[in-house]
């Protein structure tokens, strides 16, 4: 590499050539934005079986001696106040610091448990590592930044804007680039043992969904056999894999191309990771939400920037309109501070509605974060001005609103207490007969959040299968239905089990009669 | 209160946003080549470190998305020995359901772990963790077996 200014060499001219900072901007937002429904509607759900028995083992040995023991409420807390911080930049703007604190709080989330083994999360952690990394984007940077073009900067001026500076570097999103190359690189190159060429590995992933099956008849329509079907598809996916992986090396250096054409035909790359997620999203490959992670990350770094500034624009009216609104005048310091005071309130208040284990404690931890990100641009070293901390503050309450819709809206609540309800119920026994009663605690509260649809699902499911057993037909098989995609069934009969062993034991004297104070839970089960 | 921008213009104006460095000081394009050097670095070394370790089926940090190893069927089995006499123990009734396929997925620190606390258990003498896996083609594989002396701690084999 040169370290002379004048004549660059290729690693300065890669990494730190201009790019268009479209592409970043809207990582920063639209990631983060994903990342933080991710965070409540995929992690939370799992979040009972932290800590339970005293049982732990961190992702590295150093994370066993340093943390304390992840918890059920450690961790839902962590997790709801990390997908709260991360809305709340993705709608207010991101900030050096608060990437940084949302970066060391999602790592800290799976590697403080090898319960969490997915490994899209350890390469989440390193796209917000890049992230971090990337520059202060201002809304008209990015629409109107374009690398070659003057007249969209003309239009700016147009619309009575300043004409945005000249383009600028962003080593951060070029690593972020390269960080995505060398995933697909290695999970390419891993593919290529007999067990995967020969198909046997892709044919047991997906060869039980009815895409395949779709596949495999149109296959043999053509003569050809599930073996060798499977084989030349096994092969395509580790060629596909190749091609995005040069597509992501390729991407920040094809926006700097002068010839429009060369970008135009580049963004047909984005079929390649188009085709390999959309096929894997038709597989029940269990990976959360990656496939969503992944599809995001390559349409906005593929596609051209005129469709995405025309998204952004679309993106971004009722920010500019509720920005304009805020910051039409600067508030006073008092009014500032006071509003993001109020802002924390809200937040912590919003928080403590969660009904999760742990949501007091995020709720504190947030509205810290929230008056922190608020009063932000009033320091004196961030060069911002009190101009700021309205919408700042608007941003982390709306984060903690949209929290709580999405718990109201899903099956959040319902699928943690009910797993957690599982776990307690698996491990009680006489001897540790107070998990009976956190199963019955858990078992509870996922009757009180079981969603009223599934209930009448399940309803005219048993009535369907009542009049069919009557008429002297098999019942329905239930377990293919759970396969197929049919909701979970209500746990009243857990529920019942348990509270007739609970009174069982009480009148028994090995649990305390209800209202005494219970017993202190067992180390171990 | 002091006004600032006008609302006629709903896009920030650039020119009120924090000004820029003119451009980035030797000292800290140097620190931006060296960070990137070292992540770049760490990101293609670390993966290859699969290969060097002894442990197969801790494919962490590898990106061996549904390789092979993921994809083996393993059954497995406690055994608790009390001095003369042992018994088979369901794992699911000692920790929570994620831990057991740990377990069964053959991660040595989780069984590690576990034995580690079941050996806490008054009178227990050795606890056995055995782990029977097929390959992805159905070929069976030798039996992966891990066994602590409560007394010692020792780990065979």
């Amino acid at each position: 590499m040169s370290t002379n200014p004048a004549r660059p060499g290729a690693f300065d001219r890669y990494f730190f050539g201009p790019v268009d900072l479209l592409r970043p901007y809207l990582l920063t937002r639209l990631l983060l934005a994903l990342l933080a429904f991710d965070c409540w509607l995929d992690l939370v759900p799992h979040g009972g079986r932290y800590g339970v028995g005293g049982f732990n083992v961190a992702h590295f040995a150093f994370l066993d001696a340093l943390l304390p023991l992840p918890t059920a409420p450690l961790y839902v807390g962590t997790v709801l106040v990390t997908g709260w911080l991360a809305l709340t930049m993705a709608l207010a703007g991101p900030t050096r610091v608060g990437m940084v604190v949302l970066t060391t709080l999602y790592t800290l989330t799976w590697s403080c448990s090898l319960l969490d083994t997915y490994q899209h999360h350890y390469l989440l952690s390193l796209l917000l590592v890049a992230m971090t990394c990337f520059p202060a984007i201002t809304l008209p940077q990015a629409l109107y930044g374009d690398l070659h073009t003057d007249l969209l900067a003309d239009e700016a001026t147009e619309l009575g804007q300043a004409r945005p500076r000249a383009p600028r570097e962003s080593w951060g999103f070029v690593l972020f680039c390269v960080s995505c190359a060398i995933v697909y690189f290695y999970t390419a190159v891993t593919k290529t043992n007999a067990d995967w060429r020969d198909g046997h590995a892709i044919a047991r992933l997906a060869g039980h969904t009815d895409a395949a099956r779709s596949m495999l008849r149109f296959a043999a329509e053509h003569d050809v056999g599930p073996g060798t079907f499977w084989g030349w598809f096994a092969k395509s996916a580790i060629a596909v894999q190749l091609v995005i992986a040069a597509g992501f090396v390729l991407a920040p250096a094809i926006d700097r191309v002068p010839r429009l054409r060369v970008r135009r035909v580049f963004a047909f790359w984005v079929l390649a990771p188009l085709s390999f997620h959309a096929g894997a999203a038709h597989m029940d490959l269990e990976i959360g939400w990656f496939t969503e992670y992944m599809l995001l990350v390559a349409v906005i770094v593929f596609l051209p920037r005129e469709l995405l500034a025309g998204l952004l624009h679309l993106l971004s009216t009722p920010v500019r309109a509720a920005h304009t609104w805020l910051s039409a005048e600067e508030p006073s310091r008092v009014v500032a501070v006071l509003s993001a005071l109020l802002g924390g309130a809200g937040v912590a208040g919003v928080f403590w509605l969660t009904d999760l284990p742990g949501g007091l404690y995020a709720g504190l931890l947030a509205a810290v974060m929230a008056c922190a990100l608020a009063l932000w641009p009033l320091w004196p070293s961030s060069r911002g001005r009190g101009a700021g901390t309205l919408p700042t503050a608007l941003a982390g309450l709306l984060g903690a609103g949209l929290l709580l819709l999405a718990l109201a809206e899903s099956d959040v609540r319902f699928d943690y207490y009910r797993n957690a309800g599982g776990d307690a119920g698996r491990l009680a026994s006489e001897q540790h007969p107070e998990l009976y009663l956190e199963a019955v605690a858990h078992y509870t509260k996922a009757k009180r959040y079981y969603p009223q649809a599934y209930r009448e699902f399940w309803e005219a499911w048993d009535r369907d299968a009542a009049s069919r057993v009557a008429a002297g037909e098999p019942a329905p098989d239930e377990r293919r239905a759970h396969a197929e995609g049919a909701p979970p069934r209500p746990r009243d009969r857990q529920l019942a089990e348990l509270q007739a062993i609970v009174a069982d034991y009480r009148a028994r004297g090995l649990l305390p009669a209800e209202g005494a104070p219970s017993a202190e839970p067992s180390p171990s089960p | 209160m002091r006004r600032v921008s006008s609302a006629d213009h709903p896009i920030p104006p650039v020119d009120t946003d924090p000004p820029e460095p003119a451009s980035e000081g030797p000292a800290r394009r140097t620190g931006a080549r060296v960070f990137i050097g070292v992540a770049v670095l760490a990101q293609l070394l670390i993966p290859l470190t699969y290969y060097l370790r002894d442990d197969p089926y801790d494919e962490r940090f590898a990106w061996r998305m549904f390789s092979g190893v993921r994809l083996q069927e393993c059954e497995g089995s406690v055994t608790e020995s009390h001095g003369d006499w042992e018994e088979a123990v369901n794992p699911y009734e000692v920790v929570p359901a994620g831990w057991v396929t740990g377990l069964e997925r053959n991660r040595r620190p989780v069984m590690e772990r576990y034995l580690a606390l079941r050996c806490e258990t008054p009178g227990m003498t050795s606890v056995r963790i055995e782990n029977r896996c097929h390959e992805v083609d159905g070929e069976e594989l030798p039996v992966v077996e891990l066994t602590r002396d409560c007394a010692t701690g020792e780990l065979t084999p």
